[in-house]
């Protein structure tokens, strides 16, 4: 071992004086100088968690959270926490004796804690006697445990004031070795690769003051780890950790970490807070924050050996000064008590625990146990973060964020160097303004900064590799223009010279340069032109004359308004009073006339008794000299026969023309009783449904204009039953629409009467395709249907006569009128476009 | 809920209508004597209302200050004098319908030559407002049903091709008028169906 170094890297041996390691390469130099500065037992200590990982990283967060209590514990683990080791101690001898098995139960641990063992021994040989002391005493932990020890454990701690002040004359030794040992680490950090280590020698140096002048205060405040009889540290160090072999003081620690700690490490803390120099203070408060911000996830810290180290280095030589603690000694009343509590319950779970450990189970086994072999602990992986509670704010930064924040810094920049110590940021990048100073160094800013990072200063600035360089924001490497801007000038020439916020003589307009002449030229085809103006004939308002402006109106204008009408007006006047007698009436009749008039003078004239007649009348008044002078004739033919004549109206103004065209044919036929033989129902109501109605039941439907007397049960009604008692049906209309609905009706109800029709010139069209169909068996329309009738039945010509007469010409008037309108527009168009030409 | 109730009795309506129809003589054409009775007298009492209502329209045209109309005072007074004469001497009455008939006949007489007179002056301004294509078949066929109708073709028609030509002529208006006569028809069936099934609600317009 004394002639032989061990590679860390890969485990070959190699000769002492060897710079590298044969197999890799690995440069012992550096390995050196980080052993260096720092004792040999917690370099071999390293090489024994190396190997404990493997065996470790079923359980990465206990195990390491557990190496970090235990390893960087050493002078930073407040007394609560050694407190608990002792009790675990205790607990683990006790067991021990209880099972007599420990040796069979972590044979592994035990050959690896022989070997470091013997490795601290061969090595605290050579590297110095006075360190022989303490090592002699870690032997002495390696010991298996006796019972005496044991059954000695409370005088022990009974006896732990004693053993403090004890410790001084030991731990002046193990300072001084690592003030010796600490320059060399300092020097080795000034290497190219250790940029940051440029830092350190000042507060370093202010640290070896300081703890020179304190020297006499920390020595009554060393750990208890570091005195001899506390052998707690490195077996735990040493001794893998197995959440199975945890004990139930664990369980119970919970307890000690929720409530005591929190008491004592205020005390603690404030008491720390006193003592502590200002730097660390500021450490302190820096690790504070970056524990806030940095949440470190259990995840990341898996296996991080080698970070943990470099945490338990940099641990090392930053809190190196002992803490404080002040009020240790009342609380070992405390703690004696507590012990004893601890003892039974131990005892007590002794008795209700069954003789073999849990421990040797399997998991499923366990599970299936109804007493857990961890009382107050539970089986999940969280039972370490109920043991690392976090007590104080000062616990955090101690233990977890360490090499949580190490590791990624060394992964990312060289392995062996620490581009980051520690939480100390570089300047670079809390103090961007350095890169403003380059860029255009302002004299105010400089007293700012003179003021404000004097302290600053004194640091030496830490050069920034390339690629960070590279990285960094160009907000960073711009200057801030609003930031300039506001800086106030001072006149550094001129009368002004030495003045502050004097407008400067420059001209601001010399800065400026007129804007860049752009071509606006747009290239556009002939298409998009057309589809342009199309567009902007579109879009575009539609201009509107002013129309309000009336024409004046011509002569011509005013005399066509008054000369047509009277023109017309002269001709059918001039026509009442002309002689018509020589008139030709056409030679051909209708055929629906002969039809009709066949029927109204041969069928009812057929019998010798009268028959009966069912008139209806459909017209309006205004149609009444129309219907008058068609219907006049065959009213008189009824009158010459006596035949019963029955008049209804459908149309309110239908009675007073039926009354009054039938009383016109009753002047011409004064035989005729008129009075007895026509009887007048008056108006039937509800169109259609009062023209079935009636149809169907006229008794009932039409009783008749005087209602006093129910004409029904009188001469001529009295024989009428039902509608098909009529003889004839004769439909007197000159609306199509309401004959359209009698002759419907009549066809559809009384289908075997004879229906006639009167309808006047404007109604015949529409009721030609009734006749057509037979619908209707005869129909005098117009003028010329009258005038049929008349010639047929040889009656009197002459005041229809004179009516044909005068319809022919009023229907020539009116040719004249639609021929003479277009010639006359002809003409004007003609005369209108010679103007224009002329005018042209 | 109201207006299926409302479907429900027209459409029953019509459906006993249609029944009694096909089925005379029976229960069913009974029915539909009633249900026409019925409408009968609730179209008599529709008239009614209607008379009422133009007389308070003319009565608050006179006794308003809005809308004053002139004309309306004449109403009123034509109005209560000729159903006083009604009710006093009856409708019978020569006096009675010889007033009423004389002035209902000579009014709309008057107003029926007014309109002769200016269908005169529009047949003048005919060409002159108007010189397209259908324009001027519209004005050729008005003057050749004028010259038809007027009975001045019928002089010619000893001549063959008058003869034939007025015949031709005379079918003109039969063949127009039965396609208008189809087409009222399907319309009427298409709205009575549509009633019918409750489609068409002209008692539900509001």
């Amino acid at each position: 071992m004394t002639d032989k170094i061990t590679c860390p890297q890969c485990k070959t041996e190699n000769n002492f004086s060897s710079i590298k390691c044969v197999n890799c390469g690995f440069n012992f130099q550096i390995n050196s100088v980080d052993s260096g500065s720092e004792p040999d037992w917690l370099a071999l200590l390293r090489d024994s968690n190396n190997e404990d990982q493997s065996t470790e990283s079923n359980l990465p967060d206990t195990n390491e959270n557990f190496f970090d209590l235990n390893g960087r514990s050493d002078d930073e683990v407040p007394d609560w926490l050694n407190r608990i080791r002792d009790i675990k101690q205790f607990d683990e001898d006790f067991k021990k004796i209880e099972s007599g098995k420990t040796e069979e139960l972590h044979p592994l641990t035990s050959t690896d804690n022989s070997d470091l063992v013997n490795s601290l021994r061969d090595e605290d040989q050579h590297l110095d006697e006075n360190s022989i002391d303490w090592i002699a005493s870690l032997r002495d932990i390696q010991k298996p445990v006796d019972e005496e020890q044991l059954l000695n454990s409370e005088k022990d701690d009974e006896s732990h004031d004693e053993e403090i002040s004890n410790l001084p004359p030991e731990m002046d030794e193990i300072k001084k070795d690592w003030q010796i040992e600490f320059p060399i680490s300092l020097e080795l950090e000034n290497d190219e690769n250790v940029t940051p280590a440029e830092e350190f020698p000042d507060w370093l140096s202010n640290i070896t003051s300081k703890s020179k002048n304190d020297e006499n205060l920390n020595d009554l405040e060393i750990p208890n780890w570091l005195t001899p009889n506390q052998e707690v540290p490195i077996d735990r160090a040493n001794t893998p950790i197995e959440p199975f072999n945890l004990p139930e003081w664990l369980s119970k620690t919970n307890f000690l970490v929720d409530e005591e700690p929190k008491e004592s490490s205020e005390l603690e803390r404030s008491d720390e807070t006193e003592n502590l120099p200002d730097w660390i203070n500021d450490i302190n408060q820096n690790k504070e924050k970056k524990t806030l911000d940095e949440s470190p996830s259990d995840e990341e810290s898996e296996g991080s050996v080698e970070a943990t180290f470099d945490s338990v280095l940099l641990f090392n030589k930053l809190d190196m000064s002992p803490e404080s603690k002040i009020g240790d000694e009342f609380k070992l009343d405390e703690f004696d008590s507590e012990l004893n509590e601890l003892e039974q319950k131990i005892n007590a779970l002794e008795r209700d625990q069954p003789e073999e450990p849990a421990f040797i189970l399997d998991e499923s086994e366990l599970k299936s146990l109804s007493v857990k072999p961890f009382i107050g602990i539970d089986e999940s992986e969280d039972w370490f973060d109920n043991i690392q509670l976090p007590t104080t704010s000062d616990d955090l930064i101690e233990v977890d964020p360490h090499h949580h924040k190490v590791k990624p810094k060394i992964e990312e920049a060289d392995k062996h160097v620490l581009p980051f110590k520690f939480d100390n940021v570089p300047d670079w990048l809390e103090n961007i303004d350095f890169d403003y100073n380059e860029i255009e160094p302002l004299q105010s800013m400089e007293e700012e900064k003179i003021s404000d990072s004097s302290d600053v200063d004194n640091i030496e600035k830490g050069k920034l590799p390339e690629w960070l360089k590279a990285i960094r924001p160009i907000e960073v490497v711009s200057p801030d223009i609003s930031r300039l801007k506001s800086q106030k000038i001072i006149e550094k020439s001129g009368p002004l010279a030495g003045l502050q916020d004097v407008l400067t003589s420059e001209s601001i307009t010399k800065t400026y340069s007129p804007p860049p002449a752009y071509s606006v030229t747009i290239d556009v085809t002939d298409k998009q032109k057309s589809h342009v103006r199309i567009l902007e004939e579109i879009i575009s308002p539609v201009v509107q004359f002013n129309k309000s402006k009336k024409k004046s109106k011509t002569i011509l204008h005013r005399m066509e308004f008054i000369l047509i009408p009277a023109f017309l007006l002269l001709i059918i006047t001039y026509s009442l009073f002309v002689d018509h007698t020589n008139l030709k009436f056409p030679e051909i009749l209708p055929a629906e006339a002969v039809r009709f008039h066949n029927l109204a003078t041969g069928y009812l004239n057929r019998n010798q008794s009268p028959s009966h007649v069912l008139v209806v009348f459909e017209t309006e008044a205004s149609s009444y000299p129309e219907i008058n002078l068609i219907s006049v004739g065959f009213f008189e033919n009824l009158f010459l026969n006596n035949h019963w004549v029955t008049s209804i109206a459908t149309n309110p103004n239908g009675v007073l023309v039926s009354e009054r065209i039938l009383r016109d044919s009753y002047l011409n036929v004064p035989s005729y009783n008129f009075e007895e033989r026509n009887t007048n129902l008056g108006y039937l109501p509800g169109y259609g449904i009062g023209i079935q109605a009636f149809l169907s039941n006229p008794k009932t439907t039409s009783p008749g204009i005087d209602l006093n007397l129910n004409i029904w049960e009188k001469p001529p009604l009295s024989e009428i039953n039902t509608i098909n008692d009529f003889d004839m049906i004769v439909l007197v209309t000159d609306n199509s629409e309401n004959a359209k609905l009698w002759i419907e009706q009549i066809n559809l109800l009384v289908p075997d009467s004879d229906l006639l029709l009167i309808s006047s010139a404007k109604a015949s069209p529409l009721l030609q395709p009734y006749l057509q169909t037979n619908q209707i068996d005869g129909m005098l329309s117009g003028i010329i249907g009258g005038l049929a009738f008349n010639l047929l039945s040889q009656s009197e010509m002459n005041n229809i006569g004179r009516y044909w007469a005068i319809l022919q010409l009023g229907a020539i008037v009116f040719v004249f009128y639609i021929l003479a309108g277009g010639v006359i527009s002809i003409f004007k168009k003609a005369l209108t476009s010679d103007n224009i030409e002329k005018n042209k | 809920m109201k207006k299926i109730i409302l479907v429900i009795v027209s459409s029953l309506s019509g459906l006993l209508l249609i029944l009694g129809l096909f089925f005379p003589g029976t229960i069913l054409d009974r029915i539909r004597i009633y249900i026409l009775d019925w409408a009968i007298i609730v179209g008599a009492i529709a008239l009614a209302i209607a008379i009422i209502n133009l007389l308070s329209v003319h009565w608050n045209k006179v006794f308003t200050n809005e809308k004053r109309d002139y004309a309306s005072p004449f109403f009123i007074v034509g109005f209560v004098t000729v159903i006083l004469i009604g009710i006093l001497l009856g409708p019978n009455n020569q006096f009675f319908v010889d007033l009423t008939s004389t002035t209902i006949i000579t009014v709309e007489a008057s107003l029926l030559a007014v309109l002769a007179l200016t269908l005169s002056l529009a047949s003048f301004r005919f060409f002159t407002k108007k010189q397209n294509l259908l324009a001027i078949v519209f004005g050729i066929s008005t003057i050749i049903f004028l010259l038809l109708f007027s009975g001045i073709l019928s002089l010619g028609e000893n001549i063959p091709l008058i003869k034939a030509l007025n015949n031709a002529l005379n079918s003109l208006p039969i063949a127009g008028s039965t396609g208008i006569l189809i087409g009222i028809s399907l319309g009427a069936i298409l709205t009575s169906l549509r009633i019918f099934f409750g489609f068409d609600r002209p008692y539900d317009r509001k």
